[in-house]
């Protein structure tokens, strides 16, 4: 076992910066998820750890050896593709000993270990088989016990789930928790699903533009999302944002006010802010139990209904207001999640209010957080529209 | 000059125009349209030859994580 840093990492292909100086520092044991969307670099950063790309400028280590420039077969590491890439006229013990048998093993050392991986992933009895009778969970549990036999320092997994089917992959998902568990091994996993980073990780590397944004426990990244970017694509469906600014009495857009003493937050009155708020923070004024510190009521307008089975996705309208907007689309709406019992039409007028201890604050010009929950002590109002637009 | 001679040094004058014509105009079509083809498919050729090299090597060090 062993931990994995990156060190100032740049990988450029011609005019494009895949990675840009990267820095991570992956502890011995742990299990961190690079997500992000795609293009944003995180395969490539697997890749400059596996050996399968060389790095423009930066130092990778593993453990407390440097394998910058080590091929991949010296760096102590296992990977597993999106692709399974098994071999189809070799059955499943022999994909499981391919690394082996190219590495001279005892064939007695070889037995012991494949049964022993088959034995982890569940694939006893199985190892007769040729791949193309096996589903594809099972033949993904192979290229699962393919690098467990490998005894590696450290799993590297590409989208391992991506070609199986919805079900599979939430089947899956616990497999790899369990098999985490069970070998204590530092594993990285990338994907671009964050219900798999959220679900599975110790902690998850948010990638966007080959540019680290955050990398901390899945939520921490939920709760305290370090900019802009992490809080709109951490959680599903997105957070909401209303553009604004701050005031001497707080936060104020053409929509809606939240009061608060800017000083108490080291903010100060003219500064552009967006503010960014879950759904699940977004509560009709009928139904405010379990909100701490619920805001003022703000009228608005039910849109359109997406009822999930267990919950309700209520996008809402700021009422009659439209009207008055240039752009109607920009921040004017909100989106709200309620039970799957709530009362809710589409086309009513319904008052809505924040948990304000649940309200972010961001920059609007760096992006980067400023503020996560409001202190209970102030309240919230809703302007006069025309005064809030300054007429 | 009689008829006969007319007709042979005409003769030898046209053919003589469109033997020198075919020259300058193989000539030309090597340089516009053999050579550049030859030269684009050397290239292709070259660029797949890259790229199969390349695959190989990264099919090669994906076994390597096997």
């Amino acid at each position: 076992m062993a931990g994995v840093t990156l060190t100032d990492v740049v990988k450029q292909y011609s005019d494009v910066t895949a990675v840009d100086h990267m820095n991570l520092d992956i502890r011995d044991g742990e299990f961190v998820t690079l997500v992000g969307p795609s293009g944003c670099g995180k395969s490539t950063t697997m890749e400059t750890i596996a050996g399968l790309t060389t790095v423009t400028s930066g130092h990778v280590h593993i453990g407390d050896r440097e394998v910058t420039n080590l091929p991949p077969k010296d760096r102590g590491i296992a990977m597993v593709f999106q692709n399974i890439a098994l071999f189809p006229h070799m059955d499943v013990y022999e994909n499981i000993s391919f690394g082996l048998r190219l590495r001279k093993y005892d064939k007695d050392e070889i037995q012991r270990r494949v049964e022993h991986a088959a034995e982890v992933v569940q694939l006893e009895g199985m190892l007769k088989r040729q791949p193309d009778e096996l589903s594809g969970g099972q033949r993904q549990r192979v290229a699962i016990a393919r690098a467990i036999v490998r005894n590696p320092d450290v799993f590297l997994m590409d989208e391992p789930l991506a070609n199986l089917d919805a079900k599979l992959r939430v089947h899956m998902r616990t497999e790899l928790q369990r098999l985490h568990k069970q070998l204590e091994t530092t594993i990285i996993y990338v994907t671009h699903d964050q219900a798999e980073a959220m679900t599975m990780s110790d902690r998850i590397a948010v990638i966007d533009d080959g540019q680290l944004q955050q990398i901390d426990p899945p939520l921490t990244c939920y709760n305290e999302p370090a900019n802009l970017f992490v809080a709109g694509f951490i959680g599903s469906p997105s957070m909401n944002f209303v553009e604004g600014e701050v005031t001497a009495g707080g936060f104020e857009s053409p929509r809606f006010a939240l009061s608060f003493d800017p000083a108490d937050y080291g903010l100060s009155p003219g500064q552009s802010v967006t503010l960014g708020v879950r759904p699940e923070d977004v509560y009709r004024e009928a139904d405010t139990a379990g909100v701490t510190d619920p805001s003022a009521p703000v009228p608005m307008r039910t849109d359109v209904l997406e009822p999930m089975g267990d919950e309700i996705f209520v996008h809402l309208r700021f009422g009659e207001a439209d009207e008055t907007m240039d752009d109607p689309d920009a921040g004017d709406r909100l989106l709200m999640s309620v039970d799957p019992d709530a009362d809710v039409a589409e086309d009513t007028d319904v008052s809505v209010l924040l948990d304000r201890s649940r309200v972010h604050l961001f920059d609007t010009d760096s992006e980067e957080a400023l503020v996560h929950g409001l202190s209970a002590s102030a309240t919230a109002s809703t302007p006069d529209p025309e005064e809030a637009r300054g007429d | 000059m009689n008829e006969v001679a007319l007709v042979y040094y005409g003769g030898g004058t046209l053919l003589f125009f469109f033997w020198v014509y075919g020259i300058v105009s193989f000539v030309r079509d090597l340089r516009r349209t053999y050579i550049p083809a030859l030269r684009r498919l050397a290239a292709a050729r070259q660029e797949k030859k890259e790229e199969r090299a390349e695959r190989e090597q990264r099919e090669e060090r994906e076994r390597q994580l096997y």
